[in-house]
């Protein structure tokens, strides 16, 4: 396992490097954090050093923080229910698409697997014009089902990270299946869904920080359904005159990732390392 | 394989089971990127009549008037400067600290694990919290660089709108975001990568007596040479796709300090104008870019799959 390695000034100067960078990164959160224990009158005085006393206001009232009268409460249960949806929706079509394109043979399919990854490719940034008519005209606008339809894609990085997943899945399980008489959607449900859960745990946790995090789908197409990461770029405007409320506000909005993301930290990482996320 | 090569004659049971898994997938494309890029095209070609609230054809017109916006003033000339400087910026600035910072970690400095999930930390929080964060870091009233500044007696680098909104600091800003957000995420991509190679390799290196810095160009970048394409095709196509960051950081002053992108051009067309007039001449731009960025796109696979072909081991 001997490797060539580096001097020990180098060493020490990447550990510097790292550091002063590590600093940089974690250090605005932590005065983020320390600041939401301060009333706004201190915040301006006293912007850089510890609250002088405990001051627990901003959390207490953040609740009542609403962003076209939709209170923050409601914000976290729109990401709830978008960021589950969509998982699920985008799941549901990569595992089908990634699970047929790998168990079997038929016509078209590498020039699916080819489209795959060419349109992944290809600028397409225009068609959000395209998109914004069709929503206008179908009436998807503001809507669940809209945001859901958009998640339902079969053939982004998930579908890659699970057809690679499905490609060393081996096949006698369902041949076993076969001869006991299952039918290919029973085999598929019953017998392969089962053993593809880690991976689909995998993805779907990737997939879901995602959707957590969206800002651009609901801009485009939903503003009224205000999500915590939609709403905290209009409370921005709204609370320029009480920073420490809008600085708790921003807290809010990431600490359930911070939580995901240490449960789940080395299959995020891992995953990652594999497929991407923002592929 | 060849277990699967025995289902090559499609049962009915199987066929049906094909077209209904893919039923909804398939559609999905059909809809969500067939009929909206053409429907992007025929938009270009179309404008908003009042009258009978419908798109009617307008022949070039877009594509006329979207010249006069070049002509008419300098926003969009520096939306096209802009944009390239971030494929010159992700390619040649943030992937190459990336690749150092991940070779570094590679060759086990210490601590090297607990850097790396710190460093991640920007790629999972989203856009639109760390924006603030960052925006918050640098604000002129009450955030703590300018602080730092001004302690050091650097108060004259303090511009008096703030950095987000002096038209000689804000591009500089969101290239900087691009950089300080961006590393971690790359940095796990090509670690990965790196870990991949096999020992051997490395090991021959090391009896041939290589430095690090001849490992790392002769031996580490060919072989991981994949994933490094792909990031820099990654960060060729932000040309004609970055936009969130900039809206987020820069928002109204965008346009005072030169700081468009053609992306955020086109989106501030469709959306942010709330204007359906000018859906169509947002469309006519996303068609010249496709028209534009589809050769380069696949120009810069080709030299990536020249000058870094990828190895099978």
């Amino acid at each position: 396992m001997k490797k060539s390695s580096l001097g020990w000034g180098i060493k020490i100067t990447a550990i510097v490097i790292f550091t002063l960078y590590a600093i940089s990164l974690i250090f605005p959160f932590v005065w983020m954090l320390m600041n939401t224990f301060k009333p706004m009158k201190e915040f301006m005085t006293n912007t850089n050093g510890l609250p002088h006393t405990f001051y627990t206001e901003n959390w207490r009232t953040s609740f009542d923080l609403d962003v076209y009268g939709v209170r923050l409460p409601q914000m976290y249960l729109n990401s709830v229910i978008i960021t589950v949806g969509c998982t699920l929706c985008c799941l549901f079509s990569s595992s089908a698409t990634a699970y047929v394109l790998t168990q079997y043979r038929f016509p078209g399919r590498s020039v699916m697997y080819t489209m795959a990854i060419v349109v992944m490719m290809i600028p397409t940034i225009g068609s959000v014009a395209a998109t914004y008519t069709l929503y206008t005209k179908l009436q998807l606008l503001n809507t669940y089902t809209g945001i859901f339809l958009t998640a339902l894609g079969g053939f982004g990085s998930p579908f890659l990270l699970l057809y690679g997943f499905y490609r060393n899945l081996s096949w006698t399980y369902g041949e076993a299946a076969q001869i006991d008489g299952a039918g290919h959607f029973r085999i598929y449900f019953s017998i392969m869904l089962p053993m593809a859960v880690p991976a689909l745990v995998a993805v779907g946790i990737l997939q879901a920080i995602g959707f957590w995090n969206d800002y651009f789908t609901i801009y485009m197409y939903a503003r009224e359904i205000v999500t915590v990461s939609y709403g905290i770029q209009n409370l921005n405007s709204t609370l320029a005159g009480n920073l420490p409320a809008l600085f708790t506000a921003i807290m809010l909005s990431i600490i359930p990732i911070l939580i995901v993301f240490a449960c789940f930290q080395k299959v995020i990482m891992n995953n990652t390392s594999i497929g991407g996320i923002k592929g | 394989m060849a277990v699967k090569a025995k289902r090559s004659k499609l049962s009915v049971g199987a066929t049906v089971f094909i077209l209904v898994m893919l039923a909804v997938p398939v559609l999905h494309f059909i809809v969500f990127w067939l009929y909206v890029n053409f429907d992007t095209v025929a938009l270009s070609f179309e404008r908003y009549d009042g009258d009978t609230n419908n798109f009617v054809f307008n022949g070039f017109g877009n594509y006329v008037d979207l010249f006069r916006e070049f002509t008419k003033d300098d926003t969009l000339l520096y939306a096209v400067r802009n944009s390239f400087t971030l494929l010159l910026w992700n390619n040649f600035v943030i992937v190459p600290i990336s690749l150092v910072f991940a070779f570094v970690m590679y060759k086990k400095v210490p601590f090297s694990g607990f850097y790396k999930v710190v460093f991640f930390l920007p790629s999972i929080i989203s856009v639109s919290a760390l924006t603030l964060v960052f925006m918050y870091m640098f604000d002129a009233n009450s955030g703590f660089v300018p602080g730092i500044l001004d302690s050091l007696g650097l108060s004259d680098k303090i511009p008096f709108d703030g950095y987000f909104a002096d038209a000689k600091y804000a591009w500089w800003m969101v290239l900087f975001y691009g950089l300080w957000s961006g590393i971690g995420y790359n940095i796990v991509l090509i670690s990965g990568a790196m870990t991949r190679i096999p020992e051997e390799i490395v090991e021959a290196g090391k009896l041939d007596g290589l430095t690090p810095l001849k490992e790392l160009w002769h031996v580490t970048i060919p072989l991981i040479g994949s994933t490094l394409g792909t990031l820099m095709l990654l960060g060729t196509t932000v040309m004609f796709t970055y936009f969130l960051q900039v809206k987020l950081l820069l928002g109204g002053n965008a346009a005072t300090t030169h700081s468009y992108t053609i992306a955020l051009w086109i989106v501030d067309n469709v959306r942010e104008s709330g204007n359906i007039n000018t859906l169509p001449i947002g469309a006519a731009m996303g068609v010249v870019c496709a028209v534009i960025g589809i050769p380069v796109v696949f120009g810069t696979r080709k030299l990536i799959d020249r000058f870094l072909p990828s190895y099978e081991y």
